[in-house]
């Protein structure tokens, strides 16, 4: 299928890095047409960024390596065409919203890679306003992209590709490291240049549930090789491709495969919430609704996914462990970050805290571990006041794992780092030597102890610093946003890792805006919005208040939204979390056993449009 | 497809592009090197004590000689020397003699990047430039108040490295930097800072005594004790920093800059 | 953070010369402090400084800030030179009375040698204020593009606008790393000396580590970004040399000349 509407050719690519002993891409073949907005998903170290940066020649003239095949872009060979000639035909935006901004001012970051490409001086001057107004920036020229939250960086950067005027947008993962506003705002920005201008757009995301709805085909990579190409609708609907690489497929897509399990079928499987509620408006003549059986918050084991709960009623006999007590602070130029806080948290209770960027859920773990003080109100940690405790006292009560490993990592060998702070602790050798042994041995670190720990994956280099912080054996552990940036596998790597030490009688924090990952693992939600505690309710109640999710600019997960549609039209309380808790909620209705007939109920399965 | 079969591709003659670089160094590096000297140099080393500079020294100061063993000689001259003048920006009473500072800085850290070469010949430089900056300090010196056994004195360490560096002991040194022991690493790491640092220092001492403040013979006094003592400070500082940073950088397989020294 | 006054100006007249012009004032502001010695003079150069920097609205707070940390450095040196500087100080106003120990009677405060501190002060004065006059008057586009102009390649002037990009994110990474530090049970205030050297200087292996490993990310954002470190390339921001900066630098060589020849001649600028 060779003809001139194809931007993008990919032929036996074969790929691998100077030091690395094995490819990392294996004989992909892929035809990109113009216009299309492709998908790419799978695991972390499948190939996604390496099949991204051969699109633009950086792989391999950046980096060396060896190559095979051949990648054609607009005509052009990858190898054989300098990067910047590429560059005139595509750009790119990646992971990391602060390392691809290099200029002082947004005005200068759009027209960074214009003056680069020695665009004249008035096309430049036409072309910054219109990027900017594409993606609504507008009015901001003269900030500093440190004033900018993480979505208007990546805005700015999709800002600065697109100035350049591209046939292809290739995005690495621009979400990952966003809360979901910002998430929200980049797909927006980039499905209206697709459907507005036309650019074609190569996106390699783990965001499921946003690819299923604005991708015209997906591209599955594992392990560097090209497993499938399909619509989403059929790609995330193949249950077995899914489990197999560790995939997580939309919500919906869970629900209804379940559902199917449970002798309620339908023709084809939505992918997106809209085609869900077209189904499930197809399947009510079929089949019964009625409320989940137990009641919320009571002892449940249900299929993987779901956990079970330690019962959150009973809390109340157990003591205090943490408690803020109209807590407020302000920083020094005036942000009131926290405004009259007040939180009691039980020992053994495993509680997340929500809410968007700024709303002070940093500021309040800070709070509790002394690195803050606050300017009104107490920190009491265990009945003792935080404030009178030295930082490193509360260290070794309170265990905080933050967001960047790489800068809690202070040695050049993973069993030195678990050892490093009981050093400083002054704890006997003997003793140290046991703590390590079992650190290690919790997380799983036995046999990398000699290992530097920068040669270890992201993920690992994550598990040293708990172990290095078990090490301590805090009574609570927080954790600040530990899913962010990890696949689905390793997301529930370190939730497991943190319901074990919850089971095993600790205090657990995690700060997250992953809300779809947490049912199972955490019984209570504090949601946080502008230095204020919005709700602090059991998770159920937490997820459908859907009125203060969106106060602080967070998205109830995709299975709520339908619930509560779905609620709405049958004027019951279906309130689950989890996919598997809707189906379950669910049955064909004895009386007609037939399925919906096919052609009068069919769904109209959106498969993005163009052929 | 089995994973070890071959490509089924064609392989193709990768010719890596001339990426932005700076003798060798990849720009990026240069920019996040000089970014870090910059920052460090708010970071002070409480050492007190110390007459004639102020009671703390930044930590920036014992780094520019690793900037050079990371990034070469110009390159690693280069990320100070940026560094070092956005530190004055930001702080300006950091120098006193205002953006001329920058002068030590830059001349440290092409000397530590000079250090690690094994090929040319720019390694007959760095002793030429430290024997002018003696003359020029000792020389002044001697026209004020100073004897000639008091200059000498004073500026032993100084002196002293100009016939290290011209001794069989630099090769030494460069081997030391790179070799993967951390024991030697460490060696060669204190060793090198030493070096680079009291000779580089002339320059700093050259340019405060002609153009600021002849300071009198008590001073040169008093250096004979405090200078010493400062460059330990520096160079164990050098050598805990350097050892942990290119331990890391192996272990990550950073790619190396073309002139590196380890 | 004062880094972020770099680049954004309020104006004023000395804003809005190019930044050649300026930089011709920090040369000669720079030589003249190093020429003259005599401490009227100096004296002289550091008001004016001063004063041209309040006019460029650059804070008092700014420049006062600078005065409190050098206040030892200052003391030292009128202690230094008051006390002992031999080649100029003959005039004593204060000698130690015999009967202490060690230094009576040797012991002088001598008033050239008071005078000499205090014109080192100045000099030091004036170079420290003369960088604010030029850097915080001027955009920062201005300012690279004036590098280029000078003829200095463009990566180095793209060095410098990229670092000053980067280094607020480091400042966030050594508090961050500190604090993590912290909880790791450091605890400085219990520790000798030669511990505390090693805890602060393992700050900085995670920061540098982090930082090279994130400068792989910006290599391959530059290359992506059409980045190739020549100098062909368009300059959106382009300064140009007016009537007004042609006098300054007029002005300003011509005082340097002038004074470079009063203090052949006659002497005018030295000590005494």
């Amino acid at each position: 299928m060779i003809g001139p509407e194809f931007i993008v050719r990919v032929e036996d690519l074969s790929y691998q890095y100077p030091r690395s002993a094995s490819p990392v891409l294996r004989d992909i073949n892929l035809h990109i047409r113009k216009g299309e907005f492709l998908g790419i998903v799978g695991p972390t170290g499948a190939g996604k960024t390496t099949l991204c940066l051969a699109l633009n020649g950086i792989v391999p003239q950046i980096h060396g390596g060896r190559f095979f095949g051949r990648v054609t872009l607009a005509g052009l060979d990858t190898v054989e065409t300098p990067i910047h000639r590429l560059a005139q035909h595509v750009a790119m935006v990646f992971q990391d919203p602060e390392t691809q901004l290099v200029t002082n001012s947004v005005e200068d970051e759009v027209a960074f890679p214009l003056e680069n490409l020695s665009i004249p001086r008035e096309e430049i001057m036409r072309r910054i306003p219109w990027a900017l107004r594409a993606v609504r920036l507008d009015g901001k020229q003269a900030k500093h992209p440190s004033e900018l939250s993480g979505g208007e960086k990546q805005r700015l950067a999709i800002a600065a590709a697109l100035a350049m005027q591209p046939e292809v947008l290739v995005l690495d993962e621009p979400t990952s490291q966003l809360d979901p506003q910002g998430s929200h705002e980049v797909f927006a920005t980039v499905h209206e240049l697709n459907s507005r201008l036309g650019i074609t757009v190569v996106l390699a995301s783990h965001a499921s549930e946003e690819l299923a709805e604005h991708a015209d085909r997906l591209v599955l990579l594992a392990r560097g090789e090209l497993v499938a190409t399909d619509t989403p609708a059929r790609l995330f609907s193949q249950a077995q491709w899914m489990e197999q690489n560790a995939l997580r497929p939309p919500q919906v897509v869970t629900f209804f495969q379940v559902l199917g399990k449970r002798g309620v079928r339908v023709p084809t499987v939505p992918v997106t919430l809209a085609e869900a509620i077209h189904t499930y408006a197809a399947l009510r003549p079929a089949i019964e609704v009625r409320p989940p059986l137990s009641p919320p918050g009571s002892e449940k084991t249900l299929p993987d996914g779901v956990g079970s709960f330690e019962g959150g009623v009973s809390s109340r006999e157990r003591p205090v462990a943490l408690s803020l007590q109209d807590v407020a602070y302000a920083y020094p130029d005036g942000t009131r970050a926290l405004q009259g806080v007040s939180l009691s948290v039980q020992r053994g209770e495993y509680a997340i805290i929500i809410g968007q960027n700024g709303a002070g859920k940093t500021t309040l773990v800070k709070q509790c571990l002394h690195l803050l003080e606050p300017a009104a109100g107490t920190v009491m940690l265990n009945g003792q006041d935080v404030c009178r405790l030295q930082v490193s006292e509360i260290a070794q009560r309170v265990g905080f794992v933050s967001q960047n490993p790489d800068n809690q990592i202070f040695t050049s060998s993973v069993e030195a780092e678990v050892a490093f702070a009981l050093r400083h602790l002054g704890i006997p050798k003997g003793e140290s030597q046991a703590r390590v042994e079992e650190s290690l041995l919790l997380m799983g670190l036995t046999l990398w102890r000699k290992s530097h720990p920068l040669s270890l994956s992201k993920g690992d280099r994550a598990r040293v610093v708990t172990a290095a912080v078990l090490a301590m054996r805090p009574d609570i552990l927080i954790f600040d946003e530990p899913t962010t940036g990890q696949d689905y596998a390793g997301a529930r790597r370190i939730l497991g890792v943190s319901q074990a030490l919850h089971r095993s009688g600790k205090t657990v924090l995690v700060v997250t805006h992953h809300l779809h990952l947490m049912p199972g693992y955490a019984e209570r939600a504090v949601i946080m919005g502008k230095g204020l505690i919005l709700l602090d309710a059991p998770l159920r109640v937490a997820y459908h208040a859907d009125e203060v999710l969106r106060s602080t600019h967070l998205l109830a997960p995709q299975i709520i939204r339908l619930a509560q549609h779905m609620q709405a039209i049958e004027q019951m309380q279906l309130p689950i979390m989890t996919p598997e808790e809707l189906a379950a909620c669910i049955r064909p209705r004895p009386q007609s056993p037939r399925h919906p007939p096919p052609g009068a109920a069919a769904p109209p399965v959106a498969t993005g449009g163009r052929p | 497809m089995t994973s070890n079969a071959a490509p089924h591709g064609e392989e193709r003659r990768v010719q890596p592009s001339a990426a932005a670089t700076v003798d060798g160094a990849p720009i990026a590096y240069v920019i996040v090197l000089a970014a870090v000297v910059a920052a460090l140099s708010f970071v002070p080393i409480p050492i007190s004590a110390v007459l004639g500079f102020g009671g703390t020294f930044p930590l920036s100061q014992a780094v520019y000689p690793l900037v050079g063993f990371i990034l070469g000689p110009w390159a690693g001259a280069l990320a100070a020397g940026i560094g070092r003048v956005i530190g004055i920006l930001v702080a300006p009473h950091t120098a006193s003699t205002g953006l001329l500072s920058t002068v030590v800085a830059i001349v440290t850290a092409w000397a530590g990047g000079v250090l690690v070469q094994k090929k040319g010949s720019l390694w007959v430089w760095p002793p030429v430039v430290w024997a002018l900056a003696f003359v020029a300090y000792v020389g002044r010196g001697l026209t004020v108040d100073v004897s000639l056994g008091l200059a000498l004195a004073s500026t032993l360490v100084n002196w002293l490295s100009i016939l290290l560096w011209l001794s069989p002991l630099r090769a030494l040194v460069r081997g030391w930097i790179a070799d993967q022991s951390p024991a030697r690493l460490a060696i060669g790491l204190a060793l090198g800072s030493w070096i680079v640092n009291t000779g580089s220092f002339l320059v700093a001492n050259a340019m405060f005594y002609n153009l600021l403040s002849q300071w009198p013979a008590i001073q040169w006094k008093a250096l004979i004790g405090v200078s010493p003592v400062e460059h330990v400070f520096r160079a164990v500082v050098g050598t805990v920093v350097g050892l942990g940073v290119i331990l890391g950088l192996r272990a990550i397989g950073l790619v190396k800059p073309a002139k590196a020294g380890y | 953070m004062t880094w972020r006054r770099i680049g954004s100006v309020t104006d004023s007249p000395l804003a809005r010369l190019d930044f050649r012009a300026k930089l011709t004032l920090l040369f000669v502001a720079t030589s003249l402090a190093f020429l003259w010695e005599s401490p009227l003079l100096t004296g002289c150069l550091a008001l004016l400084i001063l004063i041209l920097n309040l006019l460029a609205h650059v804070r008092a707070s700014y420049l006062s800030r600078g005065l409190l940390f050098l206040l030892p450095f200052f003391a030292l040196l009128l202690i230094t030179h008051g006390f002992w500087n031999t080649s100029v100080g003959h005039t004593a106003i204060w000698t130690a009375p015999r009967e202490w120990p060690l230094v009576g009677g040797s012991l002088r405060l001598t008033r050239e040698g008071l005078a000499y501190g205090v014109m080192v002060i100045f000099r030091t004065l004036t170079l420290i204020w003369v960088t604010p006059l030029t850097i915080f008057t001027t955009d920062l586009n201005a300012l690279t593009s004036g590098l280029v102009q000078l003829r200095l390649p463009y990566q180095i002037a793209f060095t410098f606008s990229a670092t000053l990009r980067f280094v607020p994110l480091l400042f966030e990474e050594i508090q961050s790393i500190t604090q993590a530090q912290r909880l790791r049970g450091l605890a400085l205030e219990r520790m000798g000396l030669w511990q505390r050297l090693v805890v602060y200087s393992r700050l900085a292996v995670p920061l540098i580590l982090g930082a090279m490993v994130r400068s792989q990310q910006i290599e391959v954002a530059l290359a992506a970004k059409a980045f190739s470190g020549s100098p062909e390339r368009t300059y959106l921001h382009q300064s140009r040399l007016r009537v007004s900066d042609y006098v300054i630098i007029a002005l300003c060589l011509a005082l340097l000349a002038g004074a470079l020849w009063l203090r052949v001649t006659r002497g005018i600028g030295r000590f005494a």
